[in-house]
Formats: C-alpha cells, structure tokens, sequence
C-alpha cells in the first residue's frame, strides 16, 4: 500500500485549478474536429489531460493509507539541516524575494535602473536569515555602478538609468 | 565522406579561429565555468541574461559564446563537487560520490585535473561524432514529414517524463501544464487569442525567458535558502595537480566508456544527457574487479561520468541543429538565441549556413582546450569564490537576471512574469514536482500543435497516419516503451532509488 503524502493533495487541487480556469477561458473557442482543428482544439485536450492527471494524483492521496504525517512526508523539511523550510517561513521569504522582483519590474520604468536595483536587492535580503546592512549597503552600491558601467555604458542597452524627469542622465 | 569531413573541420576551423571569434570562446569558457561554480545559477538562467547582448554580436560569435557557457558549466560544476561535495550543477551529482573522497585523501588535485582531461577527450570524441553523425542525421531529417516530427516530439516528452526525478504521475502533469502554458498567445493559423486573459502583453505569448528564469533561477534560490547549514570549503592548499600514471592508466578506459556513452545519450530526444553520467558510474561499477572502491574515491568513478557529462553535453546539440528540436531546457535558450538573429534551427543549417554550422562544432573541441588550460591554474581563483557568503550572492544574482530579462524585449512584465513563475515554481518544487518536462513541454507545444494540425490535416482528420508511417510508428512505439518500462513495479522501485541517491 503507498503511503498517503500530503504533497500529491496540495499540488493536485493547485493543478486542477489551474485546468479549471482554463477550461473556461477556452470555452468560447472554436474546436473544429480532428482534419481541420480550430484554435480551441489542442490546448482544450492539453487541458483535459491535465486535469484527469491532477484528479489522479487527489486520488491517488485518497486511497493511501494514511500513516502519521510525520512519516508520510518524507520531505526535505524535515531533514535537520533544513530546520527552516517551514511552511511559514518559506512563505516569507518567496514574499521578499518575489516583492523586490516585482518592484523591480515595475520600478525600472518609473525610477530607472540605479533605483531599481537598491529596491531589488534591499527587498529581498529580507528573505535571507542573518542580514548584516554594512555588508549589503555595500556590495548593492558596487553592483549597481557595475552594472550601470556595463550595461549602460559598455553594451548601451537602452535602460532608464534616473526617474523620469530629471534632466541629468537618462535616455 | 572522410575528405567531406576534413573540408567541413577546416571550414569550421577558419570560421572560429578568428581573434574575435576565440575571444568570445575564451569568455564564454570562463562565464561558464564562473557559474558552475556558484550555486543557484545555471546555464539556462546565464544565457538569458547574456542574451541581450548578443544582439551587438554576428551569429556566429553569439552562438559559440552561449555554447561556451553551456560546456563551461558543465565543467565548473565538477569544482564543486569534489571541493566542497556540492554539485553546482545537476550534471556533476555522480562526481561528489567519489571525486569528494579523493579531495578528502588529498588527492583533489589529481580528481580535479582527470576531470578537466576526461572532459576535454570527451570533448574531442563528441566533436568528431557529430561532424560524422551530423550530416547522416540532417539527411534524414529532411525526410521528415509532420507526422514524423510528432512523433519526435512525443519521444523527447516521454524521455523528459522518465528523466524526471520523483513520482511519474507528477511528471506527466508538469509536461501537461507545459503544454497548456505554451498555448498561451495568439493561435498560428486564425490569430485568435488564446488564455490571453484579455492581457495585450501576454498576446503574442509568454516569454521563454521569464519562464525559465522564474523556474530555474528564481525557484532554485528560494530553495537554496531554505538550508541553514553554511557551506563547507575544503581548505588547505591543493598541491600536486597532476595524476600520477597510475592513475592516467586507470581513468582512460573509464574516460573512453564514458564518453561514447555519452555522446549516444546526449543524441536521444528528451534531455538523455543528464542520464549520461549516472550510466558511466553504473557501467564503471559493474565491470570494475573491485566494485567496493567505488564511493571511497576510485578515480574512474570521476574519470567516466565527467567524460560522460562532456560528450553528452556537446551531442545535445546534435538534435537542435539537425531536426530543429531543442532536446533540453538549455537548447531551447540557444533556440531564442537563434530566432534573435533570424535563423531557424533545423536540418537546412548545415546545407544553408556551413560556416555557422561548422564554425560552433569546432569551437566547441577549441573551447574545452581552453578549459583545460585556464582552468586548472584558476582553481584557486575559484575556491576563493565560493567563500562569497550566500546571502550576498543572491540578491546580486537576482539583479542580473532582472536586468537581462528586462532587456530581451524592454517590458517591466517580463520582470513580473519572472515573480510569478519564481513562485508557480517554489510552489511545484516543495511539493515534488520537478519542472524540467514543464520547460521542455513549452517549448515543443507550439511546434508540437503546428505539426499535429499539418498531419491530420493532410490524413484527413485520420489519426492512424501515426502509426502507418514506418518511421513515425516506431518512434512512438520507442514513446510508449520509456514510459511502460517506467512504470513497471521492478523498475520503478529502482528509479525511485537512484533518485533517491542524489539527494
């Protein structure tokens, strides 16, 4: 009998979801039949085997037997070096990592790349355990002029360097 | 045919042996090997920051500096293994088991240089092979029909399904939601767009750049930071470099083995390279007199998955450059790399474009001499390097992805696709879903879809065409015998082990 792991449940419903949501982005498409396939066809049965695949793996954690969690998981968290893979933790940490991404993403435009790059970096240390700011204040700072020499100056890829605005610098 | 093949090496041999074209070589060697050795930093996540600038590049040059990258890290992920018992990269986990063992006899010098040898002889042996495969393979593929490239295709998923550590199942719906994640955009024939959420930036598709960067670069930092532990340098000085000819004696058979498996496997649609050196490290085991050497630090069990890893490292390129299909994440970034300078990878390189086609084979046999030689002096350089504290080395990681990605198309939702795929992919991770049938999946759904439509178009909507071309019938009979002989109980329970063993 297979061991029931909580893994299969979680990632089942996510990807059953996901099946879910586009099934129905795609019912409005045409399907056509088999010689003469419309746009609808292939991703709706990429869709469908998708989600037959995740409503196995539900069932599959369905009809394990169900041993005490601490046995059915034998997950990295809990593997003594690992001690901060928790849920929790793990959740915070994508959160920083992610934010400073994102402020990045949308950062670069409105306050150019020097800006960006302070955000990205001092958002997402906060997803490391010890942060010393000495240390991190200055490798950001000698990052960034790096890569503004390399990227702008060097390569010259077209990248804001300043908010918009200001008149010193900037493309 | 022999004389073809002199032509066509002296053809590629004047094409990469201009200065520009060594240096960029040389630099994509050395990036590469930088980032084999840092960990959460891949050859995938690399050439997407490196792409952008290889706009200012001619082809050629662009390409021989990804490929470099590609062998680089290959190489430089060996580093690690036997310095510090960690893989900078997947290809290297067979490394740790026995070339750590030597480092911790003091004999990490040795381990380190028959890594560099073995790699180059496989280096050499993977080149002749594919200026002597190539062109057989190119021919054929021009007989390929879209029923053939399906069934193609269809093999190279299966492989990834099996390659796939963990649960079968999980695989299976990871290359699912691949696929479905590769529709995304406007549909080829009607321009219809599809799972577009009305999104206008999202309507020519997601960028194969955000992916993959969010899978392997961003998913694999978060993970990487869930370790406490700090990692554990080996220090004091590496002394005596060079093997003694016992040990040149005892590593060539093994480097020989390994790199003609390798150069096979590395062929096989479906990413076969990463099997290359677990294969080495059983098939070295099994003939060995004394299998008990193994794990306490045999040099052939560093000699034959090194070579193996080499060779077929240089042989996936073999499938991408004859039929157009990217056997593994990596091709699909030198695809991209490609289409940026408008050409289209497939069998008509070769006949289209000889210098383009011959000028990379040969960079690759120039570009592992030059591993050797600049590497084994800078192993110093390199230990050094891994010193670098963590939390440091991420944030600046992340910056340089977020730069490249960026840069490819300018669009700040390139960046945020980035975040999401970083955490779609954090998520699949820690719940045991390996992504890397996920990226391969994405990459051949359009070309999958594409052919599927031609071929039943052209049978008429009848699917038996599949199975009544020869060629496409044992392809796919090849398909469903991966994932049948996956599936069995005996056979399952063995994967599942060696699985297992990595981690």
């Amino acid at each position: 009998m297979r061991i029931r792991d909580p893994r299969d449940a979680a990632g089942g419903l996510v990807l059953l979801l996901v099946a879910v949501t586009a099934a129905w982005q795609l019912w409005s498409l045409p399907m056509g039949v088999a010689s003469k396939m419309g746009p609808g066809f292939f991703p709706m049965a990429i869709t469908l085997a998708l989600g037959f695949f995740s409503l196995a793996l539900l069932a599959r954690w369905t009809l394990g037997s169900s041993v005490s969690t601490a046995i059915a998981a034998p997950d990295a968290a809990h593997d003594e070096s690992m001690a901060d893979a928790s849920g929790l933790a793990a959740l915070r940490r994508s959160m920083a990592l992610l934010g400073g991404i994102i402020a990045f993403g949308i950062g670069i435009r409105v306050m150019g790349l020097a800006l960006s790059c302070l955000a990205l970096f001092f958002l997402s240390a906060f997803a490391s355990r010890d942060r010393r700011w000495g240390e991190l204040a200055v490798t950001a700072l000698g990052l960034m002029t790096f890569a503004i020499v390399l990227f702008i100056g060097i390569l010259n890829l077209p990248l804001p360097l300043w908010p918009h605005g200001l008149a010193w610098g900037g493309r | 045919m022999a004389s073809g093949l002199f032509d066509h090496l002296s053809l590629g041999l004047s094409a990469a042996a201009t200065p520009v074209n060594l240096g960029l070589c040389f630099l994509g060697a050395l990036v590469g090997t930088l980032i084999g050795v840092l960990p959460g930093l891949g050859p995938i996540a690399t050439i997407a920051i490196l792409l952008p600038i290889t706009f200012y590049l001619d082809p050629l040059g662009a390409l021989i500096m990804l490929a470099g990258i590609y062998y680089g890290a290959q190489y430089g992920g060996s580093t690690t293994a036997i310095l510090v018992n960690m893989p900078g990269e997947t290809s290297s986990v067979v490394t740790t088991l026995d070339g750590h063992q030597m480092a911790r006899q003091g004999r990490a010098g040795p381990a380190l240089a028959i890594a560099a040898l073995g790699s180059f002889f496989a280096g050499s042996v993977a080149t002749l092979a594919i200026a002597l495969f190539g062109p057989l393979l190119a021919r054929m593929a021009q007989s390929f029909g879209p029923a053939e490239y399906c069934a193609l295709m269809t093999l190279g998923l299966a492989g990834a399904i099996v390659l796939a550590r963990g649960s079968i199942l999980k695989a299976l719906a990871m290359m699912a939601l691949g696929l479905l994640l590769g529709c995304i955009g406007s549909d080829v024939q009607t321009g219809q767009p599809r799972l577009t959420f009305g999104l206008a930036e999202i309507a020519e598709g997601i960028n194969f750049t955000s992916l993959a960067v969010g899978f392997f670069g961003v998913a694999e930092i978060l993970r990487n930071l869930e370790k406490t532990q700090d990692r554990t340098v080996l220090t004091g000085k590496i002394s005596g470099l060079m093997p003694t000819w016992r040990d040149i004696r005892q590593a060539f058979p093994a480097a020989a083995r390994g790199a003609g498996l390798g150069a096979i496997l590395g062929v096989l649609p479906g990413n076969g390279a990463v099997l290359a050196p677990y294969a080495s490290y059983a098939l070295e085991k099994k003939i060995a007199r004394d299998p008990s050497r193994f794990g306490r630090g045999a040099i052939e069990g560093v000699a034959g998955p090194e070579s193996a890893n080499n060779a077929g490292a240089q042989t996936s390129f073999v499938p991408l450059l004859t039929l157009g299909i990217p056997p593994n994440a990596v091709m699909a970034m030198m695809v991209g790399a490609m289409t940026i300078h408008g050409i289209v990878p497939g069998p008509t390189v070769m006949t289209e474009k000889p210098t383009l086609f011959w000028g990379m084979i040969v960079s690759m046999w120039i570009g592992n001499a030059m591993l050797l030689i600049i590497n084994l002096p800078l192993i110093g350089l390199w230990v050094r390097l891994l010193r670098v504290p963590y939390r440091l080395l991420f944030p600046a990681i992340l910056m340089f992805c977020c730069i490249g990605v960026y840069s490819i198309n300018a669009s700040g939702v390139d960046v945020i696709l980035v975040a999401c795929f970083g955490g779609l992919g954090y998520f699949l991770l820690r719940h045991g879903f390996e992504p890397a049938p996920l990226l391969l999946a994405f990459v051949l759904g359009p070309l999958l879809e594409e052919n599927l439509r031609r071929a039943l178009l052209i049978a008429r909507g009848d699917p038996s065409v599949f199975i009544a071309r020869p060629l496409s019938a044992v392809l796919l009979a090849g398909a469903l015998t991966l994932l049948v002989i996956a599936l069995l109980p005996g056979v399952r329970r063995k994967r599942e082990q060696a699985f297992q063993e990595e981690d």
